[in-house]
């Protein structure tokens, strides 16, 4: 198609689009709708997720040793364990260390405190790891079960206790993702249908048209482009609508989401992604609505 | 030029619109096919312009069978052939000029082939003056030249008229058939459906009778008879 032929296609679809008055702001409040629901699930889920993730992240696993086990071989190996780069700390606790931290947790329990007093020390030295991503435990265990150090090792917690907090917050943040994708995809659908009917609407009104145009041997994609540019314009502009409500939506709610959630700054995070965010929208609606003009123009505009 | 050759049409229902129709038209014929409503006069130049397609045979044109076009060509094909119906097909909301100009501008016209050619014809038709007026502002009869004007803004090798006078009075009935007939001079093939008696028998022209589908008469300096 020609310069001039695509020129005048896309000034057509303005015109159309301009023309359809009700019907382009009806479409366009319900797709904003629709975006928004969207944004709001997409905004809920990121929370969610760094939630998830920050208490992930505050779990630490620990290697316990042997009570006959030397110190300095206990210092090697977590120095061993800190060189590994997953590895964010490594720090050993001697027996004495453990006690004063174990006393200082129950420092209100008599009963407990008086108990050490008869016992002694019973707790075990042991090295405390931390790591950026909590599934690299089980790597980094199994480099120190084939390694020297193994017998020095009477228990590690990570088996009984901690790996399955860290699985099943694994299965949360999975499933979360996925019912976020799908409620995402399900208003995503929606949306299309809406946009879908609109187009299908201006085809109705403009059929007089469609059939000169078809008389008067018109290339195709010069009947075709116009609605494609009206769905893309409904598209845009229900993005830019959307994008300009929800900004200010997030911002007021923002100190009520920190009360709640004080490790996730919701207005930071959209300021540091608003680039990104604005352009998927923008990108998203362009396109879901160009997808809606082709479907319609597949089922009911015959050339 | 045009040929069809053994072509029927066939609708669901075993509802037969053309029957083993065998036709052959020269260039620069004026040809007026005849018969009551329902017979096929629709069906036949619909074909040519691949608005329908035939359920056998083959409608050729220029030595190529139509059917064989690709969908590229489709839009090539119908601005070598004009079109013009009863109900004139017309755009309310645009003026005289712009009804023909649209014409040119969905073919990728430029603005100034397009203020030519468009002035060009509505001159020929006698409605240069009218040209800013809308469709609703007209008669029947200048209406149906504005519709003339249109199809022949690519200067089509045939010109299509099917029932172009159905609406009209004697009078409008006239001035378009002599229009016609001007358009033919000028070396345009015109196919012409109707079942106006009167101006088939006046013209004194090729006539093709329909019926039930069937070719049952094809005359030079032909009278309506059926």
């Amino acid at each position: 198609m020609e310069w001039l032929t695509f020129w005048r296609g896309v000034k057509s679809g303005v015109r159309n689009f301009s023309r359809n008055g009700w019907l382009s702001v009806a479409t366009i409040s319900i797709i904003v709708l629709t975006l928004f629901i969207i944004n709001t699930v997409f905004i809920i889920t990121i929370v969610a997720k760094e939630t998830l993730e920050s208490v992930q992240h505050k779990i630490d696993v620990s290697i316990y040793f042997k009570s006959d086990t030397d110190e300095n071989e206990a210092k090697a190996l977590a120095s061993m364990i800190g060189k590994i780069a997953e590895v964010t700390e490594a720090r050993y606790i001697s027996k004495d260390e453990a006690l004063q931290a174990f006393k200082e947790k129950h420092s209100k329990d008599e009963i407990i405190l008086q108990s050490l007093e008869e016992l002694g020390n019973p707790l075990q030295s042991s090295v405390s790891i931390k790591m950026k991503t909590p599934d690299a435990y089980q790597g980094i265990l199994e480099k120190v079960r084939v390694s020297q150090y193994n017998n020095l090792i009477s228990d590690v917690d990570y088996y009984s206790e901690k790996r399955p907090i860290i699985e099943r917050l694994n299965n949360i943040i999975q499933s979360l993702k996925k019912i976020g994708v799908a409620i995402i995809g399900i208003f995503a659908v929606i949306a299309v249908l809406v946009t879908f009917n609109s187009i299908r609407l201006t085809m109705y009104n403009y059929r007089r048209e469609v059939e000169v145009m078809k008389l008067v041997g018109a290339n195709p994609w010069f009947i075709r482009l116009p609605f494609i540019v009206e769905g893309m314009l409904y598209g845009f502009f229900a993005a830019w609508i959307s994008i300009l409500l929800f900004y200010p939506v997030v911002y007021f709610s923002s100190p009520y989401i920190v009360s709640a959630v004080p490790n996730v700054n919701i207005v930071s995070y959209l300021h540091i992604h608003a680039l990104e965010i604005i352009a998927i929208q923008i990108v998203s609606g362009v396109v879901l609505g160009a997808i809606s003009s082709l479907i319609a123009i597949r089922k009911y505009l015959k050339i | 030029m045009i040929q069809f050759r053994n072509v029927s049409k066939i609708y669901s229902g075993d509802i037969a619109a053309l029957r083993n129709v065998n036709l052959d038209i020269g260039s620069g014929e004026f040809v007026s096919i005849v018969g009551q409503s329902g017979t096929g006069k629709s069906t036949l130049l619909k074909l040519l312009i691949l608005e329908e397609f035939p359920t056998a045979g083959q409608v050729i044109f220029h030595d190529r069978d139509i059917m064989t076009l690709g969908k590229r060509e489709i839009p090539f094909h119908r601005r070598r052939i004009g079109v013009v119906f009863q109900d004139f097909k017309l755009l309310n909301k645009r003026t005289v000029f712009e009804n023909v100009s649209f014409a040119l501008e969905v073919a990728g016209k430029s603005n100034r082939e397009i203020r030519q050619n468009a002035g060009q014809i509505l001159e020929i038709v006698g409605l240069r003056e009218r040209s800013d007026k809308y469709p609703n502002q007209l008669s029947g009869g200048e209406q149906q030249r504005v519709a003339i004007a249109r199809a022949l803004v690519h200067h089509p090798e045939v010109l299509v008229a099917d029932e172009p006078t159905g609406n009209l009075d004697m009078i409008n009935t006239w001035e378009i058939m002599e229009l016609l007939l001007r358009i033919n001079k000028l070396g345009t093939t015109v196919l012409l459906a109707t079942h106006n008696k009167e101006t088939v028998d006046r013209i004194n022209r090729r006539v093709v009778a329909l019926d039930k589908g069937m070719v049952i008469r094809d005359q030079q300096e032909g009278r309506y008879m059926i």
